[in-house]
C-alpha cells in the first residue's frame, strides 16, 4: 500500500504561565513525539480520553497549529517547510470536518454560499460548473435542493453535519481529518452520518484520520486504530487485532470500561481495575501511564517506552510498553 | 384496610399518577402523564428515554425543583414524610439534601467556582445538623475518603478548577451523601465523563449503594450503564412510561417496540451497526387517540393501534409493557 501521509516525531508543546504575576512557566506536552503513517484510501481511527491531545494532533497534522518539532510528509512533500502559496495549494487536497456543526458553519451564509466557498477560495471551475458540483454534493448527502437558499439555523444537527461533510468533499480531497464528527449528535442520527461517511470513503477513495473518544464508533469506521494517552501513542494496530487482542494495559482498560448493553451477572459484580489518575504521581521521564498501570515497575518510571512491534503481527501491531512483547 | 398494614413498609418512594403540565394560552397538554412507579429501599432504578421524553421533569418533580409555572398533579409519597406535593417550601427544604439528594450531569457547573471544596462540603453538612468547625472539617475529610479522592487533606483547600471532571463528580457525590439521604437522584451523572472515568464513578456508586443501602433513581440514556448498575428499569417515551421491569427482563426480552428500537440503535463493540427497520410512513392523519409510538412502530396494527392508546399488559411479576402486542414484540430477536 502507498503511504499518503507520514508523521514523524511530531510534537506540540504549549507553555503554561501560572502563579503570582504568571511568572511560573511550565510546559504542557499536548503532543509528544508522535509518529505514524496513513496509507491511501485508509481510515485511521484515533481514540483517547478528553485532554489526551488527539484534537491537537489532528490540527497539527494539517498545520492549523504550528508544530513545535517534527515533520509531516504529505505525498512525500514536507509540510513543515512550506509557506504561504505552496501551503495554500496543498491544502486543497486536505480538509477537515469539525465536531460541532453548530459553530463550524457560518450563520450568515446560506448553504449554497457555504458550499461554494471552497471553490471560490481555490478558484476552481466556472460558475456553472460550481453549481453543478454543489447540486451533486447535496444529492450525495441526501439533502433536497430546496435547502440551498436556507441558513444553518433552519437545519438540525444531523443536517448541518451533512453539509459540513459536503463542504469538506467539495474539492475531492485526498485526506480528511474528521474531529469527533458524530459526538454532538443523537445515537440514531450518529449511525446515519457514519454510514454516509463510510460510503463516501468507498466512492471517493480519500484517506481519513478519524478522531473520536467512542470506541464503538471508531470500530465501525476505521481500518486501523491508534490509541493515544496523554500526548503519546500507546498502541497502533489493525482494527481486528486491536479489538480482539489489545496489548497495552491502557487499551485493555479502555475496552473493559465501555459498558455493554447486555444483562450480564458477571459484569454487574465486577469492579473496574484502573486506579484514578493522580497528577502528583506523574514522572516527567517515564511512561505517561505509570501512575495508573497495573503492570508498572521501576523501569516504567525512569524510561519512556517507544512504539515497537508486538504479538503475531509485529509489522502492523505496535505497542509502547516495557512489559509487552 | 387493617391497621398494621403499611404499604410503605419497604418502598422508599411511591409515585402515583403523576402529571406535569405547563399551562399556557395555547395548550393544556401535559408534558408528563400517568406515571406510576415505586422505589424500594436499596434499589437502583433506571429512568431511560431520549432527550425531551420527560425524564428530568419527573426527577425534578420529586425533589420539587420544577419551575413555578409547572402544574403538578398526583401523589409523590416518600417514606415517613407523606406526600411531598402537599408540603410547604419550608418543610421541603428540610427534606432536600437530607432525605433526598441530587447529583447533576455537569460536574463543571454544579460546583461554585469561588469557594473551596471543603467549604462547599461543610456547607452541605451544616445545613441539616450543627457541627463545630473542627467536626465539620473532619466529617468532610471522611466523606472525601469515602468517594476515594487521592490526597483528601490537600483537596479540601483546593478550588473546583483545580480538579478534573471525574474528581468534581466525586466531590458532588460526597456533598449529596453528606446527610445520609434515603434517596439519591442522579441525573445523567456520567454522561459528560470519559469511559474510564465513567467506569470509576459507576464503581463508586455501586460500592456506596451496597454499603449504605441508599436507593438511587438513575436517569440516563446509556443502556450500557443501565445493564451494569441498575436493578429495574423505567422506559419513557413522550412523557409516558411505556415499559417497566427488572433489568434482566428488559434486556432479555424487551417487549415494547420503543425499547427494542433503543436497544438496536446502540453501537456495540464487536458488532456491525444494525440497519434500522423503518416502518412504512403513514399517509393518513394519525388519530389523536392513537398509541404515542404509532408513527415509528414497525409492529403496528392500523386499526387497533391507530384508534386507542394501549394500557399496561403484565408480562411477568415485574414486567409490564404499554403495547397491544407485547408478546409479538418480545419474541422477535434483536
Amino acid at each position: 500500500m502507498k503511504t499518503l501521509l507520514k508523521v514523524s516525531s511530531l510534537s506540540k508543546y504549549y507553555t503554561v504561565k501560572e502563579g503570582f504575576f504568571r511568572k511560573k512557566v511550565s510546559i504542557l506536552k499536548a503532543v509528544d513525539d508522535v509518529s505514524f503513517e496513513i496509507f491511501s484510501g485508509e481510515t485511521l481511527g484515533l481514540v483517547g480520553e478528553s485532554g489526551c491531545g488527539k484534537s491537537t494532533l489532528g490540527r497539527t497534522v494539517l498545520r492549523l497549529n504550528e508544530a513545535t518539532s517534527g515533520d509531516i510528509f504529505f505525498k512525500g512533500i514536507s509540510l513543515a517547510s512550506l509557506g504561504g502559496g505552496d501551503l495554500r495549494k496543498i491544502r486543497r487536497s486536505m480538509q477537515m470536518i469539525f465536531q460541532d456543526p453548530y459553530s463550524s458553519l457560518n450563520p450568515f451564509m446560506t448553504i449554497e454560499e457555504t458550499l461554494k466557498e471552497p471553490f471560490y477560495v481555490h478558484s476552481v471551475g466556472t460558475s456553472s460548473e460550481q453549481d453543478e458540483c454543489i447540486r451533486f454534493l447535496l444529492d450525495k448527502v441526501r439533502m433536497p435542493l430546496s435547502y440551498l437558499k436556507r441558513y444553518p439555523k433552519d437545519l438540525s444537527g444531523g443536517q448541518r453535519q451533512r453539509i459540513a461533510i459536503a463542504r469538506a468533499l467539495a474539492l475531492k480531497p485526498d485526506f480528511i481529518v474528521a474531529d469527533e464528527p458524530v459526538s454532538a449528535l443523537d445515537v440514531s442520527i450518529q449511525s446515519e452520518v457514519l454510514q454516509l461517511l463510510s460510503s463516501f470513503k468507498e466512492e471517493f477513495g480519500f484517506s481519513c484520520l478519524f478522531i473520536s473518544h467512542d470506541l464503538a464508533v471508531v470500530e465501525q469506521i476505521s481500518d486501523r486504530v491508534a490509541v493515544m494517552y496523554l500526548g503519546s501513542l500507546v498502541e497502533i494496530a489493525r482494527k481486528e487485532d486491536l479489538f480482539s487482542s489489545p496489548k497495552h494495559p491502557y487499551t485493555k482498560a479502555l475496552l473493559e470500561a465501555v459498558p455493554r448493553p447486555v444483562y450480564d451477572e458477571e459484569r454487574r459484580k465486577k469492579y473496574f481495575s484502573l486506579k484514578p489518575l493522580d497528577e502528583k504521581m506523574r514522572s516527567p521521564l517515564g511512561c505517561a501511564f505509570y501512575s495508573r498501570c497495573p503492570l508498572a515497575t521501576r523501569i516504567c518510571s525512569e524510561e519512556k517506552p517507544m512504539l515497537k512491534g508486538a504479538g503475531n503481527n509485529p509489522f502492523n501491531h505496535k505497542v509502547a510498553c516495557h512489559h509487552v512483547t | 384496610m387493617e391497621k398494621e398494614f403499611n404499604p410503605m413498609a419497604e418502598n422508599i418512594l411511591e409515585v402515583e399518577n403523576l402529571e406535569i403540565s405547563y399551562p399556557s394560552s395555547f395548550s393544556e397538554e401535559a408534558v408528563v402523564r400517568e406515571i406510576f412507579f415505586q422505589i424500594k429501599q436499596g434499589e437502583v432504578v433506571a429512568l431511560v428515554g431520549e432527550s425531551g421524553s420527560g425524564k428530568t421533569q419527573v426527577s425534578l418533580s420529586i425533589i420539587r425543583l420544577l419551575a413555578d409555572e409547572a402544574r403538578v398533579a398526583g401523589k409523590i409519597l416518600l417514606a415517613e414524610r407523606g406526600d411531598l406535593l402537599l408540603l410547604t417550601e419550608k418543610q421541603m427544604n428540610k427534606i432536600r439534601g437530607k432525605d433526598i439528594s441530587m447529583i447533576f450531569q455537569e460536574p463543571m457547573t454544579a460546583l461554585n467556582p469561588v469557594f473551596t471544596i471543603g467549604f462547599q462540603i461543610v456547607e452541605a453538612l451544616r445545613a441539616h445538623k450543627s457541627y463545630s468547625k473542627k467536626e465539620a472539617r473532619e466529617q468532610a475529610l471522611y466523606l472525601l475518603k469515602q468517594v476515594k479522592i487521592p490526597n483528601p487533606e490537600t483537596r479540601l483547600d483546593e478550588y473546583p478548577h483545580e480538579l478534573s471532571g471525574g474528581m468534581r463528580q466525586r466531590v458532588l457525590i460526597a456533598i449529596a451523601l453528606a446527610s445520609q439521604p434515603k434517596l439519591l437522584i442522579a441525573d445523567e451523572p456520567t454522561t459528560a465523563l470519559d469511559v474510564t472515568t465513567q467506569a470509576e464513578i459507576l464503581d463508586l456508586l455501586r460500592e456506596l449503594q451496597k454499603k449504605s443501602k441508599i436507593s438511587i433513581l438513575f436517569i440516563t440514556h446509556n443502556l450500557g450503564v443501565v445493564a451494569e448498575l441498575c436493578d429495574s428499569v423505567l422506559v419513557m417515551y413522550r412523557g409516558k412510561i411505556v415499559e417497566q421491569g427488572s433489568v434482566k427482563a428488559i434486556f432479555e426480552k424487551p417487549s415494547h417496540p420503543y425499547t427494542k428500537l433503543l436497544m438496536n440503535s446502540v453501537p456495540r463493540l464487536g458488532e456491525k451497526l444494525r440497519v434500522q427497520e423503518l416502518p412504512p410512513s403513514f399517509q393518513n392523519k394519525i388519530s389523536e387517540n392513537a398509541c404515542i409510538f404509532f408513527e415509528r412502530c414497525s409492529f403496528r396494527d392500523q386499526d387497533i393501534c391507530g384508534s386507542s392508546e394501549p394500557q399496561f399488559k403484565v408480562l411477568s411479576e415485574e414486567h409490564k409493557s404499554a403495547c397491544f402486542f407485547p408478546e409479538k414484540v418480545g419474541e422477535k430477536k434483536l
